[in-house]
């Protein structure tokens, strides 16, 4: 059985393909603002590369928000064309939780604008805090309050610099305690601001 | 203006005898026996060859290549075909050959189409294959010089032609079928509701309901057509211009289309497909000249054939779509405003006098004056305990943004030749511009197409219909095709790629 993972909501683009949920191939890089461009070459490179005929794909997990409003749309997309057309179900993912690094407590935050954070605190398969957003001087002082929890994600915009590495791995981990979606058809990024 | 206007673009048209210098030099470069310039005059002479048919390939002015072949009851025999050496490799050889197969596909009687090629000449033979010729047989010392030949053949049968076509530039979330140019269904779910408050379409907004709606849509579309993903010959989408949230969100759906099915994906020029939704109607006739009109755009566009386009005029600042949706604003009517003004507009009478939007020496236009000036006009009247007569002011508006477009489209008949005059784009609903538009095909005496209202709004039959000859043309895209919401029609065969 061919899984499917994909991610684009925030500055990087990440696919993973597992068979039998063993990673049979991987990309991540960065591709800010040029996941629309970038996704679906890399996704075709990979397939060929691995000699996976896209039609074999049984199922994919997706990462659905929140994040940059067009990077969460592009693997969603991806990922409802793909699941219509093959009639194959979805697992959508926090963009937060799949940040997480599974074995410690994880504090996933991603940039939210406005001197805001989107910020979900996550370990193993808990959810230690739900998805939400933080003015950036709360969530500095959770931080400060919890301080054996690591910090997960691009944190530039508080001051601090980190590499943000490939999701795809906790993904997979976190595969068993997803749900599927009730329809591939109407299933919508989070965005968590209203317009 | 005629000068700096001749910009350069490809054209093919038939070979005249002025031509013949250049051939003879284009000939000499090509072929190990080239034509005498006497056997050139025969074969353009319709009373010693009737039969023989030429086409040159002009680049602005300059020939740069072109084709002969024959044309018997049942079959056709292409006899030469040269491009430039300084231009070769760049798909302009393929570009004559597709317009003579495209000229004698259109015959219909044709059923196959025959060459002799020396059978060392690998690169001519490569080229010939990449277009649908095998190779029959060997014509041994067929050439003078003792070389062999091969016998090539393409049989011209007549292959069906499945496009799905997907459109999200603004508002309306549209996907699309056709089969050999017939539209099997064209599914579109409108945005205008959600965009209402805004008095204009909310970009964000937009890009959220385009992803919202796209495999709604996709089903839908795919359901009213009866037929199955794996049919699809070619996945076409608009690729701008347009809002770039809403574009990226079509170009996914198409491009995760394209892989998965391993078909090509072809990129469509908006505007182009508007002025192109008219074949729905009836076919284009050359040279024309193209009003483009909507809510993001308004260009007077020259056609001297098949996606051969020139930008003669366009607005500078506002679309002329835009300053109606924002004077119907102001007037309190609602959104769009192109459907109240209309309506008023017949009620009343041009009792105000407005700037026109035309530009002087040139065929552009500014309706961003006329926006500010009905809007201050409006606000003054009531600052002085005055009412506006709002008919009136309809009427003044649409008579004054509607004149300018149809004078420069009549100037347009003094420099250029004009067979045809065609509507496009969302403001071809309105029913003065149409009406203005047909009295003047007729005091011109000329064509005109002006499409039917369901034509007129954003949808993606007419990028369906659009892909078709792009289909012929091969303008096919890699994956890694990217939106440009201000692609220029004059470069709808250009996409930057990553």
């Amino acid at each position: 059985m061919y899984t499917l993972y994909l991610d684009s909501s925030d500055k990087n683009m990440s696919i993973g393909i597992t068979k039998d949920n063993v990673l049979i191939a991987h990309y991540h890089d960065k591709a800010w603002q040029k996941q629309s461009e970038l996704m679906t070459k890399a996704l075709d490179d990979l397939f060929y590369d691995n000699k996976i005929n896209p039609k074999d794909i049984n199922e994919i997990v997706v990462g659905i928000g929140p994040g940059s409003y067009t990077g969460v749309r592009i693997a969603l997309t991806i990922a409802k064309v793909f699941a219509y057309s093959l009639n194959i179900p979805i697992y959508p993912i926090s963009s937060l939780r799949l940040l997480a690094d599974f074995e410690k407590t994880s504090i996933c935050i991603i940039n939210a604008r406005s001197e805001r954070s989107y910020v979900g605190v996550y370990n193993k398969e808990k959810v230690i805090l739900k998805d939400c957003i933080l003015k950036n001087e709360q969530l500095h002082a959770y931080i400060k309050e919890h301080p054996e929890s690591v910090l997960k994600g691009d944190i530039l915009h508080l001051g601090m610099k980190q590499e943000v590495k490939s999701p795809i791995e906790t993904m997979i981990k976190l595969r068993p305690f997803l749900k599927e979606t009730d329809d591939i058809l109407t299933i919508k990024p989070c965005y968590m601001k209203e317009l | 203006m005629s000068e700096e206007r001749k910009e350069r673009r490809l054209l093919v048209r038939e070979m005249e005898l002025k031509d013949i210098p250049t051939i003879l030099t284009i000939s000499e470069e090509s072929f190990l026996k080239p034509w005498t310039e006497e056997q050139l005059r025969r074969e353009l002479d319709d009373k010693t060859s009737p039969f023989s048919y030429s086409f040159v390939l002009e680049y602005g002015e300059i020939i740069i290549g072109f084709i002969n072949f024959w044309l018997t009851f049942e079959s056709a025999t292409i006899n030469l075909i040269a491009i430039r050496s300084f231009v070769k490799r760049h798909g302009l050889g393929s570009l004559l050959l597709q317009d003579a197969l495209t000229r004698i596909r259109q015959i219909g009687t044709i059923q196959t189409v025959t060459l002799e090629v020396r059978t060392h000449n690998e690169e001519a033979i490569n080229f010939y294959q990449k277009h649908g010729f095998n190779i029959l047989l060997t014509k041994r010392a067929y050439y003078d010089n003792g070389d062999d030949a091969f016998y090539m053949i393409k049989i011209m049968k007549e292959s069906t032609r499945t496009i799905l076509a997907i459109e999200s530039s603004c508002d309306e979330t549209s996907v699309a079928i056709t089969r050999n140019g017939k539209l099997l269904s064209n599914v579109v779910a409108t945005q205008i509701d959600m965009h209402q408050k805004y008095g204009g379409v909310m970009p964000e907004m937009a890009s959220r309901l385009h992803t919202e709606n796209i495999t709604i849509v996709l089903k839908e579309a795919l359901e009213k057509a009866k037929i199955t993903l794996d049919e699809v010959d070619a996945f076409a989408v608009t690729r701008g211009p347009g809002l770039i949230g809403a574009l990226h969100v079509g170009l996914q759906a198409a491009k995760t289309l394209a892989l998965i099915y391993k078909k090509p994906l072809i990129p469509v020029h908006h505007l182009a497909a508007h002025i192109y939704a008219n074949e729905f109607v009836k076919e284009l006739k050359f040279p024309l000249i193209a009003l483009v009109v909507s809510g993001g755009n308004t260009e007077l566009v020259y056609m001297r054939g098949h996606f051969n386009f020139e930008i003669i005029g366009q607005t500078k600042d506002d679309a002329v779509g835009e300053c109606y949706d924002k004077v119907a604003r102001v007037l309190c009517l609602g959104y769009p405003g192109g459907v109240p003004i209309d309506k008023l507009a017949r009620k009343g009478k041009h009792s105000y006098t407005l700037p026109t939007p035309a530009l002087q020496n040139s065929y552009d236009f500014s309706y961003s004056g006329l926006k500010t000036h009905v809007i201050n006009l409006i606000n003054n009247t009531k600052q002085r305990g005055e009412s506006i007569i709002v008919e009136d002011l309809c009427t003044s508006f649409q008579e004054t943004a509607i004149d300018a477009l149809v004078n420069k489209t009549k100037k347009a008949f003094e420099e250029f030749e004009i067979k045809q005059i065609v509507l496009a784009g969302g403001v071809s609903a309105n029913s003065y511009l149409r009406e203005m538009i047909l009295e003047l095909a007729e005091e011109k005496n000329v064509d005109a197409i002006v499409p039917p209202l369901w034509c007129t709004t954003d949808q993606a039959a007419m990028i369906a219909k659009t892909a078709e000859y792009l289909y012929d043309l091969q303008l096919f895209a890699p994956l890694s095709l990217g939106v440009d919401p201000n692609w220029r029609i004059e470069e709808f065969d250009k996409f930057n790629i990553n």
